[in-house]
């Protein structure tokens, strides 16, 4: 039996609808069955020793974290991320969520997975959520909310603004009472006093900096470096506001933000040069090439 | 989770080795043909990192073997045939341009053709756009551009088609086949001298275009289209009156202009003497006319070159053409013989003139108390075929037979007054008799193949076959005779000249791009030869030669030339440049002649708007041309260089200023100093011998002028005015004009051309030219006496001073009015021309003839008296054409 991702989405919105303990073991049998559309690295094994490496890595993040995990101040359990590459952590409802280096998440243990499962992000996180279509699980931030019953998605806030991209299944993006649905291998953006966002995401760009995977396919230069951002927030500029306009294609994995940046740049012609030593802010100039 | 903890331990050596391993990673492809880009993303779906610029890949269908291969074989299979290269980056690898591109040099080459008719364009310019490099094609259609790699726009343009610009990223040497589109909207330029836009390359074309829709808007005599009454509108070429005698290009004879038809040297360019050319309009593609600067290509005259260019025929579209003047039918057919592959182009005339001219002849004959008619049959022929050879070839095959043979036969009985002298009565009968036969007839052929052997190297091979056979014979009989006593006093006075000249030659011709600005241009010929003249008169009746010919077999040459040549041209700054050289061996009775022909030519900008021009031509010329300088019959007769007759040579000196006022006016002047050497002429009046070589005289000679030049290219009116101020003499031994200097027979001291061109509409043009020219130089002879050395030769003219005498200056006005109608489909185009050679009857002299005359006066016996007549062709004559196309539905 093959699904694409369409037959997994009306299959997910059925379950979320009409709930039966049946069609839950179901839906579980079939993703047992079914390819997923991007192999997970808590899920998969890994396909290089190098990814290998840093899932390892990870595994020992998870050890190191368990003490901030139990930290609270104001009767919320604070989860974060303040040195290590990534950190996973199992929630009470038994979704995983990933923190990027950086990232915070927080929610209200005594109304947790009580009627909803409430929870904040500041900073970039992926999650795995849990099917439960009688407790939501809900994400705010600034104007907007995500909600997902069961599925797998990156989110970034950054600022007031809220990024998601999915993996597997559909979220809900709301803002201002209007809802859009994203699914799999689509993006949505919610950014203050502006409509919301919604675009294809095939290569699941998003989710590069926890899978170490930058999939190029016609991409203007400028979105790109849009993605070197989003995902490691690097940022790059053009020298004297020159910029030069090219696509590129390519596959890359490790993670290396820098040496994809290296990569790009030298299929345009243009020269790189870093503007300090933290590894996130660079110079891009010309001249440009044909 | 052994595997993990063994890897950690094995950190260390990590860097080492997933190099290592990425090197010998092998990656499959499925065996099929699939574009670059899919290929290499079939690689990155199997597990390799590879990135590049998808705008950069070349569409590009690559036949995959399919199989594993490590990544570099893949690439280095893939990347083959593109300019692009790999290298490893910090991610992965990067499949990008080479990175020296722009600074390397590629050779963009291709030809240039009409988008409709699939017919290659002559001296089209290419260039790139914004960037002072550009070029123009060859004879063959076909350019070479060196152009550094990256992004160009590239410009092409033709005069009377629509310009085309298309932009290009130029990585590797590229064909290029360009086409352009007719526009009959554009305004109308007439290109005299090529680069009447400023273009770079356009310095070192120094021919001057005669196109075929000027051609035809200016008509000719009875309607029929000739390019070379355009050519002699030209400054510095003239001709005698109505044509008569050929071209005489910059004081030179007729015999040394080169005429080549599609690269084959022809003998003879006239019909009706020299009232119309051999070249059909119809089949002609254009002329390019060489004064001076000439490439080193050309060779083997000392005068000027005209080189024609028939067309090929439409590759696309079947077109038939059907037409008549006041003197000839026209047909033309052509059209794909194998769409875009090959194609076929046939015209002919007929001169159904001739026909009418036989009945008139003899109609008027007998009203003047004589018998006898003149009968003149005239027909040309060409064809052409040529195919696509491959990729890189086109065969081309053309045909020119053309014959002109014309007769004139007069008799006239007469009884003078009786004279009574005491008591005898003297009763004379006057008979009177003239017979002219002369007859010409060209065929030459051609079989070529051109191939471009790669971006910087072009070839033609050439097989050609050059024929002319002439003819012509004279007979004058005066007689008296008394009827009583069977006394006869008379002459009789005959002559029959013969010239058979074939050629039959190899040649290669190439073109090769050394870089930017820099060609070189090379050849071979080889030609054999073969002349049959023969020559002969006196006071016999004609019939005597007929039987003596036999007996002349030895007079046959067989001379053999080889040729070879090169020349180079590039720019230095802002001076062009061109270098040639040209040997040649010419082989003849044993004895052989060597000759280097160097060639120079400078040019460039003086200002934004004014160019100048320096050259400096060497010319060697085999074989002569005799002409018979007292009857204007073309009794010329082509003789080669033999033991005692050495190849004539001529150094011409020749500089050119053009200025362009605006972009519809510009001036032109030009000065030129030629020398020539060893020119042969017959010595004094001695056309007795039966044998040509014994009575030669060679001698020497020099032209100088200075031409001038106003051009208006644009707007309604269009034209020229062309003033030629000129001298050109000659020098020979005693024998001619007890060796002092005497001026060339068409020495016109002063030329003056206008030529007006009125855009009436859209498709009508109303055109009139008028011509001045100094009277011919001419050896008038007082009278004939009887030669002592050769009694039975016939009576020797004798002339105070050879071409000391000047008839009277010649000038004409013709005026045509020349319209295209075309119907609505476009599948019938109607063109009509109506017109009046010679408006205002102007009797232009060729030559004056000689006549003895009896006359009884004072009843004494009968005195022989000379008159003079004056010969000449054409009076006023109206002109009208019409021509129809049909044009089959094409693609």
């Amino acid at each position: 039996m093959s699904l694409n991702n369409d037959d997994i989405d009306r299959l997910v919105t059925t379950y979320r609808e009409d709930f039966t303990p049946d069609v839950e073991q179901g839906l579980r049998r079939l993703r047992a069955e079914m390819t997923v559309v991007r192999p997970l690295p808590t899920r998969s094994r890994p396909t290089s020793r190098r990814r290998f490496l840093r899932f390892a890595a990870a595994v020992a993040v998870v050890v190191a974290c368990v003490a901030v995990f139990f930290l609270q101040s104001d009767g919320r359990t604070h989860l974060s991320n303040p040195d290590q590459d990534l950190a996973i952590f199992t929630l009470p409802d038994g979704s995983s969520i990933t923190l990027q280096q950086g990232a915070t998440a927080s929610y209200d243990p005594t109304t947790y997975n009580v009627s909803a499962r409430d929870l904040e992000l500041s900073g970039q996180a992926y999650f795995e959520v849990h099917p439960d279509a009688a407790r939501p699980f809900l994400v705010q931030h600034g104007e907007g909310e995500l909600r997902v019953t069961g599925t797998a998605f990156n989110l970034r806030t950054d600022g007031e603004l809220m990024e998601v991209e999915v993996s597997e299944g559909a979220v809900m993006l709301e803002q201002h009472g209007k809802s859009m649905q994203v699914a799999a291998n689509e993006c949505g953006l919610i950014a203050p006093g502006q409509p919301m966002v919604h675009k294809p995401a095939p290569n699941l760009n998003h989710h590069a900096w926890r899978t170490g995977e930058l999939k190029f396919d016609h991409t203007p230069i400028d979105e790109a470096l849009t993605f070197l951002y989003d995902n490691w927030a690097i940022r790059c500029t053009w020298a004297n506001d020159q910029a030069c306009h090219y696509t590129v294609s390519g596959n890359y994995r490790g993670g290396d933000a820098g040496a994809v940046l290296a990569d790009i740049a030298k299929l345009g012609g243009a020269t790189l040069r870093a503007l300090d030593a933290t590894g996130k802010r660079y110079e891009l100039s010309g001249p440009c090439t044909e | 989770m052994i595997r993990p903890r063994l890897l950690l331990l094995l950190l260390a050596v990590v860097p080492l080795f997933l190099t290592a391993q990425s090197d010998s990673e092998r990656y499959g492809l499925p065996r099929r043909v699939m574009p670059l880009e899919k290929a290499l993303i079939r690689l990155n779906e199997a597990g390799a990192n590879l990135s590049y610029r998808p705008d950069q890949l070349p569409n590009l269908a690559i036949r995959v073997p399919g199989g594993k291969r490590t990544l570099d074989r893949w690439l280095n299979f893939l990347l083959r045939d593109t300019e692009l290269s790999y290298q490893r980056g910090a991610a992965g690898y990067l499949v990008l341009l080479d990175p020296n591109l722009h600074s390397r040099s590629f050779n963009l080459y291709g030809s240039v053709t009409d988008t409709r008719s699939g017919e290659r364009l002559i001296g089209a310019t290419v260039q790139l756009a914004g960037e002072a490099v550009g070029t123009h094609t060859n004879e063959y259609g076909f350019y070479t551009l060196p152009t550094p790699g990256g992004r160009h726009r590239l410009r092409v343009t033709y005069v009377g088609y629509s310009p085309v610009e298309l932009e290009f990223v130029l990585r590797s040497d590229s064909l290029l086949e360009l086409g352009l589109i007719q526009n009959r909207e554009l305004p109308q330029i007439i290109v005299t001298a090529n680069g009447t836009v400023s273009e770079t390359g356009s310095y070192l074309e120094t021919g001057t275009r005669i196109g075929r829709a000027e051609v035809a808007q200016l008509g000719g005599p009875g309607g029929e289209d000739d390019p070379l009454q355009l050519a002699r509108l030209l400054p510095g070429v003239t001709s005698g009156s109505d044509g008569v005698g050929g071209v005489f290009i910059r004081g030179s004879e007729a015999g040394h202009n080169l005429i080549l038809l599609d690269g084959v040297p022809v003998y003879s360019l006239s019909h009706a003497g020299g009232l119309l050319s051999i070249f059909s309009n119809q089949a002609i593609r254009r002329i390019d006319l060489y004064k001076d600067a000439l490439p080193a290509r050309f060779g083997g005259r000392i005068g000027g070159v005209l080189d024609v260019h028939t067309r090929d025929g439409n590759l696309y579209q079947n077109e038939f053409t059907i037409g008549t003047t006041l003197l000839s039918t026209q047909v033309a057919a052509e059209g794909p013989i194998q769409e875009g592959e090959s194609s076929f182009l046939l015209t002919g005339r007929y001169f159904w003139a001739g026909n009418l001219l036989r009945r008139f002849s003899e109609e008027y004959k007998f009203r003047r108390g004589k018998s006898g008619f003149t009968d003149y049959t005239v027909y040309d022929l060409n064809l052409k075929v040529n195919q696509r050879a491959g990729k890189r070839g086109r065969v081309y095959l053309s045909v020119y037979s053309g014959l002109d043979d014309y007769a004139n036969l007069s008799v006239q009985h007469d009884t003078l007054e009786p004279v009574i002298s005491g008591e005898t009565v003297f009763k004379h009968a006057k008979v009177y008799s003239r017979r002219e036969l002369v007859q010409w007839g060209t065929t030459v052929a051609a079989l070529r193949y051109n191939h471009v052997f790669n971006d910087r190297t072009f070839g033609n091979f050439r097989l050609s076959y050059s024929n002319l056979a002439t003819e012509s014979a004279f007979e004058r009989y005066d007689s008296l005779t008394e009827v009583k006593n069977r006394d006869v006093a008379g002459s009789i006075y005959s002559g029959h000249y013969d010239s058979g000249i074939r050629q039959l030659g190899l040649a290669f011709d190439g073109q090769h791009t050394l870089g930017s600005n820099s060609l070189l241009r090379f050849g071979v010929e080889a030609a054999t030869h073969r002349f049959d003249p023969q020559l002969a008169s006196g006071k016999v009746s004609l019939e005597t030669f007929a039987t003596a010919r036999e007996s002349l077999a030895d007079t046959v040459h067989r001379p053999l030339q080889l040729v070879a040549y090169g020349s180079q041209e590039g720019r230095l700054n802002n001076v062009h440049y061109r270098f040639g050289l040209r040997t040649s061996v010419w082989r003849n009775d044993g004895k052989s002649f060597l000759s280097l022909s160097p060639r120079a030519l400078l040019a460039g900008p003086l200002s934004e708007r004014t160019d100048w021009q320096l050259s400096y031509d060497r010319t060697v010329q085999q074989v002569h041309l005799l002409n018979s300088f007292i009857i204007g019959l073309p009794s010329d007769l082509w003789v080669p260089s033999t033991r005692s007759i050495a190849p004539a040579t001529a150094q011409q000196f020749s500089g050119k200023l053009k200025h362009r006022v605006n972009a519809a006016w510009s001036l032109e002047g030009s000065l030129y100093y030629r020398r020539m050497r060893n020119l042969v002429s017959y010595a004094e009046g001695a056309q007795t011998s039966m044998s040509w070589l014994t009575n030669l005289s060679q001698g020497r000679g020099r032209a100088y002028g200075l031409e001038t030049l106003v051009q208006r290219n644009r707007g309604k009116l269009r034209g020229w005015l062309s003033y030629t101020l000129a001298r050109s003499e000659r020098r020979f031994g005693r024998e001619i004009n007890q060796g002092n200097p005497f001026p060339f027979r068409y020495d016109r001291r002063h030329a003056l051309n206008v030529l007006l061109i009125y855009q009436l509409g859209e498709h009508t043009t109303l055109t009139g030219s008028w011509r001045f020219e100094t009277g011919l130089a001419y050896s008038l002879s007082t009278e004939l006496v009887d030669n002592f050395n050769d009694p039975n030769g016939p009576d020797l003219p004798v002339t105070n001073e050879r071409n000391g005498y000047r008839l009277k200056p010649n000038h004409r006005l013709d005026i045509n009015l020349h319209t295209i109608l075309g119907s609505k489909s476009g599948r019938f185009t109607h063109a009509l021309d109506v017109g009046l050679y010679n408006a205002y009857d102007r009797h232009n002299p060729v030559y004056y003839d000689t006549r003895r005359e009896w006359t009884v006066r004072d009843n004494r016996l009968p005195e022989e008296t000379q008159s003079y007549l004056q010969i000449y062709i054409a009076p006023l004559l109206p002109a009208l054409s019409y021509q129809l196309t049909i044009s089959g539905s094409g693609r």
